[in-house]
């Protein structure tokens, strides 16, 4: 046990190492460490600043439905994925996607969509989206004034949010059909507070306690933290904000598991992922309308590995509780043809939903008339039992 | 729980923090065998009963050698540590690989066999912990070193937890002394392992998982691409595999600094080297100078003329391929990379001195014999790396221009400047190896190349991070 350790410092290097040259070499680590932080943060600052998605100046933090799109927006253009082309966004007072006013008659048919982006019509023209070319057909069989269509998709709303909604936005024009459209192997999910909201409880403190945020570039952006003291320094600081996300471990296979627990947890109690769908359909049915839900398939195969089938399980719980679904699986899967660069639909995708859509308003007509809800003023005093946080 | 995890920076900080907070030696080295007894258990519980059985096995037969002057004894206990240690690497690494060499042979010869279940899973680090313990107690019976009389200190040196999973093997004639040692903070080892750990996590998160990424692609389907793309999964797996192993023993040396230990260098940069028993000097030194002591020198060495000298090469190359991998296309790497030896031994002996002074040793020829020699390690690697010998045959097909496919491999800016800083890297070394400019002296370029580091292993890590590829082994 005599040997002496293998890599033990020629006399050169020892004499080298002078009280002076360490004092210079704790400096360059010093300065090192400092300058990789300001490259750090430059980079990350660059990195979100050249990122497409979220659109900018889109939303508005909405106290009802924790965002919501921006009223009265004039042709807004939005980056096309994968591309340097636009489309373009125009709202309605109500944030609805439309750039015509709503001007039907008395006893025109009235159809409300509701749900994610798919329905809003991301990466589309608003004369592509599956809302436009619905209301096209429709007022061909009615003419101009028997017929429209809202669009109040949302992109990123979670089911929770397609109730809210209908009941912030959707309810006064007295739809006769509501079509919901959401992917149900994305069970992302709900934002705290939803069920005083279907409440119409209010909160003075609501926008605090919001998981979202509009940043300085109007930007609508998650926090990332859910830890007060941290989310100013997340505004302030990209790096900090790469930080604490690797920190949550959103990394894409960390999210990609949490999709898939939260499929899995559908599987486990359908009844439970359903509850905002069956409340969607309560508040419509008693508002004389009737629900359809569009189950659209996940293009990205997020919690494709879940068995059984998580939109399987969905599709077959909604209609056991009597609510007509209209199956895009069985139509779109296997087809690369109806979707835009990011996986949105293009204008064949959307077009082709929207002929579903009608040949089911059609096979199965609309109530005659949609009778008045009976009393608008008192829909605060409403239980939301089925809605879940 | 990898090096470039945060489940080992928190681990780590834990460590630190308990170790140099205990002013005593004896609780200090008792944290560092828990943590290590830990670091190994967060692969698999079960991992710590075969480490504990090891040590425990190798440190009776350590006491035995060392108790006896009957050399029967000696022997004896000497060969039931090696029959120990090779058997435990025999169930847990080599199992599937002889049965399944023997169900090939059976079916060449035309007989026919159902293959047994063998469930084995292969233990992280069995390959080194191994060699460290058998280089104990064969340095014991040799005289060359006194057993430990301390068992957790021997406990230790075998579970240490920075080189235990992929090196570098530390002899205990290294490691025990500094047990012994009364350990103070020094701040130019603190300097020194801030360097060690900065440029460890540089080549492996921004060099290693990058090129992993090409060479990947490439090995994935090599019937597809010509020869271009072929030379360029090479080249990227030959600076993967040497940033990847380099940087787990870069990190090794340096965590195991700031805790006051010191290991051997394990890599001198090898793609320096102007020949093939240059390369084995720079490359994977632990292993090659342990091959050198416990097979080599035992089976002869060149101590018995030309051609046993050969056979030994060939012999100890061709183990050192099969330490490797339980797969014959190791043991082909390590028998062309035995032959090459043998080939360069006959070379310098036979041929070198015949042509006297034309072959000199300008920059030129010194360039030259680099190029050729990386060449040829570059082939090696294709067998090292290839998942089958179909793949290894397409492979080397292409890279002279006898395969059938012409693909290109487009590398995209991340991919063309982790070559570069690769290449760069090799250029700096070689200048420095030179004497002609030491980026190491001046603080401006100590402090750019670090700068360049730390800004990288952020900026430039792939989203999925591999874990080491010499875990595997």
């Amino acid at each position: 046990m005599t040997a002496p350790p293998a890599s033990t410092p020629s006399p050169a290097a020892v004499a080298r190492r002078s009280p002076g040259r360490l004092r210079a070499e704790l400096a360059v680590l010093a300065a090192a460490l400092v300058s990789a932080v300001v490259v750090w943060e430059g980079h990350f600052r660059l990195r979100d600043a050249a990122r497409p998605h979220p659109p900018r100046g889109l939303f508005q933090l909405d106290a009802y439905s924790g965002y919501s799109i921006r009223a009265n927006l004039r042709d807004e253009p939005y980056p096309i994925f994968g591309s340097d082309r636009h489309y373009h966004v125009t709202t309605t007072v109500d944030g609805l996607r439309r750039s015509t006013p709503v001007d039907v008659s008395d006893d025109a048919q009235v159809v409300f969509f509701t749900g994610d982006s798919f329905f809003f019509g991301a990466q589309v023209e608003e004369s592509d989206t599956a809302a436009a070319v619905l209301e096209h057909r429709l007022q061909a069989d009615t003419g101009p004034r028997g017929a429209a269509v809202l669009n109040g998709g949302l992109p990123g709303g979670t089911t929770v949010m397609s109730v809210c909604r209908y009941l912030g936005v959707g309810r006064k024009y007295r739809p006769r059909v509501v079509v919901c459209c959401q992917c149900p192997q994305q069970a992302v999910p709900n934002p705290p507070d939803y069920a005083a909201l279907a409440r119409g409880q209010t909160d003075p403190d609501f926008a605090a306690k919001l998981p979202y945020f509009i940043d300085a570039e109007g930007v609508l952006r998650y926090h990332v933290t859910e830890v007060a003291w941290l989310r100013p320094a997340c505004r302030a600081s990209a790096l900090v904000r790469h930080l604490v996300r690797e920190a949550n471990q959103t990394s894409p296979e960390r999210s990609r598991e949490t999709l898939r627990e939260a499929a899995r947890a559908t599987v486990r109690d359908p009844a439970a992922a359903i509850a905002p769908f069956v409340e969607l359909d309560r508040w419509v049915r008693r508002d004389g309308g009737r629900t359809i839900v569009v189950l659209r398939p996940d293009p990205w195969g997020l919690s494709a590995d879940v068995r059984p089938s998580v939109y399987e399980v969905t599709r077959d719980a909604l209609r056991a509780e009597g609510i007509t679904v209209i199956d895009l699986a069985a139509v779109l899967d296997g087809r690369t043809d109806v979707y835009a660069a990011d996986a949105h639909w293009n204008a064949t995708g959307h077009r082709l939903v929207a002929d579903l859509i009608y040949r089911e308003i059609r096979r199965s007509a609309a109530p005659s008339s949609a009778e008045p809800p009976a009393n608008l003023e008192r829909l605060s005093e409403r239980p939301a039992g089925a809605i879940r946080k | 729980m990898l090096f470039h995890s945060t489940q080992f920076l928190v681990f780590y900080l834990a460590v630190f923090a308990v170790y140099w907070l205990l002013p005593w030696r004896g609780p200090r080295k008792l944290v560092l065998l828990a943590a290590s007894y830990y670091f190994y258990m967060a692969w698999d519980p079960w991992l710590a009963l075969l480490i504990a059985g090891s040590t425990l096995w190798d440190y009776v037969c350590g006491a035995v050698i060392d108790a006896s002057e009957a050399p029967r004894v000696r022997r004896a206990a000497l060969v039931l540590s090696i029959v120990g240690n090779l058997g435990l690497l025999g169930v847990f690494k080599y199992a599937n690989f002889f049965v399944d060499s023997a169900l090939g042979l059976a079916h060449a010869l035309g007989y026919e066999a159902s293959r047994p279940e063998l469930e084995i899973i292969l233990p992280v680090g069995i390959s080194f912990y191994t060699f460290q313990t058998m280089s104990y107690t064969i340095d014991i019976y040799r005289h060359e070193l006194k057993p430990c009389r301390n068992a957790l200190d021997f406990a230790l040196y075998v579970a240490f937890f920075p080189q235990l999973v992929a090196g570098p093997i530390v002899r205990a004639a290294t490691f025990l002394p500094q047990l012994d040692r009364d350990h103070r903070w020094d701040w130019w080892r603190g300097v020194d392992g801030a360097w060690l750990v900065a440029l460890g996590l540089f080549k492996k998160v921004v060099l290693a998982d990058n090129l992993a990424i090409v060479a990947d692609a490439i090995f994935a389907a090599p019937g597809q691409y010509g020869a271009a793309a072929s030379w360029l999964g090479t080249i990227a797996f030959a600076f993967q595999i040497y940033a990847d192993f380099s940087a787990y023993s870069d990190i090794a040396c340096g965590v195991a600094g700031w805790l006051g230990y010191e290991f051997p260098e394990n890599f001198h940069q090898p793609y320096l080297a102007r020949g093939m028993q240059e390369f084995w000097r720079r490359w994977h030194i632990s292993l090659s100078t342990w091959l050198r002591d416990y097979l080599y020198i035992p089976l002869g060495g060149s101590r018995h003329g030309t051609w046993i000298t050969y056979r030994n090469l060939l012999l100890t190359m061709l183990l050192g391929g099969l330490w490797h991998g339980a797969a014959w296309t190791f043991v082909a790497w390590g028998a062309y990379h035995g032959l090459l030896l043998a080939a360069e031994r006959w070379w310098l002996e036979r041929v070198a001195p015949r042509l006297g002074a034309r072959v000199g040793a300008s920059s030129l020829a010194a360039v030259f014999q680099v190029a050729l020699t990386f060449v040829a390690v570059c082939l090696g690697w294709v067998l090292f790396r290839a998942r089958t010998w179909d793949d290894a045959r397409v492979m080397l097909a292409n890279l002279v221009g006898l395969g059938e496919g012409s693909g290109g491999y487009v590398l995209d800016t991340t991919g063309t400047a982790v070559l570069a800083l690769a290449v760069g890297g090799v250029a700096l070394a070689w200048l420095r190896e030179q004497h002609r400019w030491d980026w190491q002296r001046p603080l401006w370029a100590r402090y750019a190349v670090l700068t360049t580091c730390l800004a990288g292993i952020v900026i430039w890590a792939p989203r999925v991070s591999a874990p080491f590829v010499y875990f595997q082994f």
